[in-house]
């Protein structure tokens, strides 16, 4: 009987059925990512690249023109500047403030008195400026460029 | 099979060749000669302009303007664009500019040419205008303006000849202090260079370099630029009355021996190109020489007093005339014999007084003193073409030559180093150069003093003193000009007289003289000295009636201007007779 319960025998002639393989859990199926959303974001990385450049190309190209703009107005304020310079310094001239001074009546001083602060005395013969004496003011009188031995 | 592989071969074949190719072609940019191709490219699309620097200014003692540069543009135009519109565009910018019409139409249709200048000089602010008036009638295309930078000179003719001009053409200075200072005042051209396409079109933040100009220094002179405006009325004024061939009159500040103000006529209009002439660019107080005449007496009087020979009261026993080798010398008042001090000798400007005390001393001292004085030398106050004067050494010296020079003829000078002589009488004894120029500031804000040259004793402080005294004589109301004193004032002065030579036969024309007068104010504690000098005056003229008021009149300005207080004191009376 021994026999009859032991091993089972080998080569019995008929086909024995393979071994079964053990049963496992058959991991729970992971859900297949969505493709949409993948698509979906290298679209928008795509597009928000492309509007950025977009934008930053015409946010350079608005600052391009913006730097023309104020180039542009600073060279016209540069020459406005020069003009108002140029108009000071000739107003600013000993010629011309002699002249206008020479046109509101003004005549130069040949005689003044002097203050002296420590003693505080009179200096001088002060004498009142008449237009007789207008003709040391320079004012009159030819011009330099038009005396002398000119060659 | 096979045909799979053949093809698959052929492709790598094909792939392999152009990467060889390729790999060549690399090596041979990269690697054979990198730089070769690099700049190529670069230029070929690179624009390069120059940015040129700005002149500096020519500034007056206060720090105005003399000389100063304007941004102003040029008016270009390509006649092959504007030949359709020239009269159109020509009639705006005659219109606008100082602009010839017709001038304006041939250039904007001349045929030869691609770029043709329509204007220069053009302040920026009229070209800017004339711009926009070209857009508004929709004919500016083919104009175009470029940078073209203009000198101006505010004052016009003030000190015009002292200040100089620039070239035109190459911007230089060309004289005066322009010209003398060039190096100073011309900075260093930079450039600028951008990426730009084939067409010149300026690439938007593509590589750009720039080498930014280095503007020229500001050169500050010593000038007064109102005294020297008053000057150069007063001494044309003087000119024009005496119809004199030229005049120079210089003022300095003895204290520092700062020339304020130094006119000089002819002259011309630096605003006015028309007006320069070869006698108006003359610096004539360095360039001119000519014999100074009696003004000389008190140098030869400094040295005599120097060598112990003279004091205001030596007294001189005067012939009425002296022949020497055969010259006849005399005075320029008829008289018999007389007995002056050597203060009445410079009082009354006796030639023969001065010839009977200079004999006292031997050629050679005599000749050492003038050297001091530094006759036949240049100031170097740093004009260019400065000239030396005649002064022949001793030993070539005949006994009427030693006669003359004593008194200012045979010998001659610049205005400028007769300043200088007397200066140093009026300094006490001591010399010093005059100075133009005290200071270069340079654009990044430092600057660089002038030092004054090395002072020297030429004659001792008691000698100055008593050529002072001898000085102050003359404003005597018995000296040669009563007529120049300033009331409340003392002034020491001498007047000069002199024979003129004429240049082209080197003799002396009879009637013709160069007149002067010099002095210093106020004689006890001397702060100005000035020289007045005119020549050829028609009709002769005199040293005191035609020279001595323009110094009057120039030495009461620099007084009142610089606040010098009248001291009310009297002149020693020295006795001028015996």
């Amino acid at each position: 009987m021994s026999i009859a319960h032991g091993t089972p025998r080998r080569a019995t002639g008929r086909p024995q059925p393979s071994p079964r393989t053990p049963l496992r859990a058959v991991p729970a199926r992971r859900p297949r990512t969505p493709r949409a959303p993948f698509v979906l974001l290298v679209v928008t990385v795509l597009a928000g690249g492309l509007v950025g450049l977009l934008l930053l190309n015409t946010s350079m190209q608005n600052g391009a023109f913006e730097l023309a703009e104020l180039e542009k107005k600073a060279q016209e304020l540069q020459s406005r500047h020069a003009e108002l310079a140029l108009e000071v310094e000739q107003r600013s001239t000993p010629e011309a403030v002699a002249e206008r001074a020479a046109a509101l009546g003004m005549v130069p001083n040949t005689n003044p008195a002097f203050l002296r602060l420590p003693d505080g005395k009179i200096v001088g013969d002060p004498e009142p400026a008449t237009r007789d004496s207008e003709a040391v003011s320079g004012v009159d009188g030819p011009s330099p460029v038009t005396v002398g031995d000119r060659g | 099979m096979s045909a799979h592989r053949n093809r698959a071969r052929f492709c790598f074949v094909v792939v392999a060749t152009l990467l060889l190719v390729f790999a060549g072609r690399l090596i041979q940019i990269q690697g054979v000669d990198p730089n070769a191709y690099a700049a190529k490219a670069l230029a070929a699309s690179t624009e390069l302009t120059v940015l040129h620097a700005d002149r500096g200014q020519i500034l007056d003692r206060d720090g105005e303007p003399l000389a100063t540069s304007m941004d102003a543009r040029a008016i270009i135009a390509d006649p092959k664009q504007t030949a359709e519109n020239a009269p159109a565009i020509a009639r705006i910018l005659a219109s606008e500019l100082d602009v010839d019409y017709f001038d304006a139409v041939d250039k904007l249709r001349r045929e030869d040419s691609r770029f043709v200048y329509v204007a220069r000089e053009v302040p920026s602010y009229q070209a800017d205008r004339v711009l926009a008036k070209l857009s508004e009638a929709d004919i500016r295309t083919g104009v175009d303006t470029e940078r073209d930078a203009v000198r101006t000179y505010p004052g016009g003719t003030l000190g015009a000849t002292l200040i100089g001009l620039v070239s035109g053409e190459t911007g230089k200075g060309t004289s005066g202090l322009e010209g003398a200072f060039d190096d100073e005042l011309s900075g260093v051209d930079g450039e600028a260079s951008y990426g730009a396409t084939v067409k010149g079109v300026r690439i938007p933040l593509a590589r750009q370099t720039t080498k930014e100009p280095v503007p020229g220094a500001d050169v500050v002179t010593t000038i007064d630029r109102d005294l020297q405006w008053y000057a150069d009325k007063r001494l044309a004024a003087a000119v024009r009355k005496s119809r004199s061939d030229w005049g120079v009159a210089v003022t300095v500040d003895l204290q520092t021996m700062q020339v304020l103000q130094l006119s000089q006529l002819p002259t011309f209009d630096a605003q006015d190109r028309s007006t320069v002439t070869p006698a108006a660019m003359n610096n004539r107080a360095v360039q001119n020489v000519y014999e100074p005449g009696s003004v000389q007496k008190v140098v030869t009087m400094a040295a005599l007093a120097d060598a112990g020979l003279v004091t205001p009261t030596t007294r001189v026993k005067i012939p009425s005339e002296l022949t020497l080798d055969g010259f006849t010398i005399s005075d320029w008042w008829d008289h018999g014999r007389l007995r002056l001090t050597a203060a009445g000798v410079i009082a009354k400007s006796s030639n023969l007084g001065t010839i009977a005390l200079a004999q006292q001393m031997d050629d050679d001292t005599f000749h050492d003193y003038l050297s001091k004085f530094g006759f036949g030398q240049q100031t170097g106050v740093g004009l260019s073409s400065e000239s030396r004067g005649i002064l022949s050494p001793a030993d070539r010296w005949s006994a009427a030559q030693k006669a003359t020079i004593s008194f200012g003829q045979g010998i001659s000078v610049t205005a400028l180093q007769e300043v200088a002589a007397v200066a140093a009488i009026a300094n006490g004894g001591r010399y010093e150069a005059p100075r133009l120029v005290t200071e270069v500031r340079q654009a990044d804000g430092t600057t660089e003093q002038v030092e004054p040259a090395a002072t020297r004793e030429v004659v001792s402080p008691e000698a100055a003193k008593m050529v002072t005294t001898m000085m102050e004589s003359v404003t005597d109301p018995d000296g040669s000009a009563y007529g120049v004193r300033i009331p409340g004032y003392r002034i020491a002065g001498k007047t000069g007289t002199a024979w003129r030579v004429n240049p082209d036969t080197g003799r002396y024309v009879r009637g013709e003289n160069t007149v002067s007068f010099i002095g210093f104010a106020p004689a006890e504690k001397p702060r100005f000295l000035t020289y007045v000098v005119l020549d050829n005056p028609r009709g002769g003229g005199s040293g005191s009636g035609t020279a001595g008021p323009v110094f009057r009149d120039i030495m009461q300005q620099s007084l009142q201007r610089y606040g010098i207080a009248p001291s009310g004191a009297r002149a020693p009376r020295t006795p001028l007779e015996w």
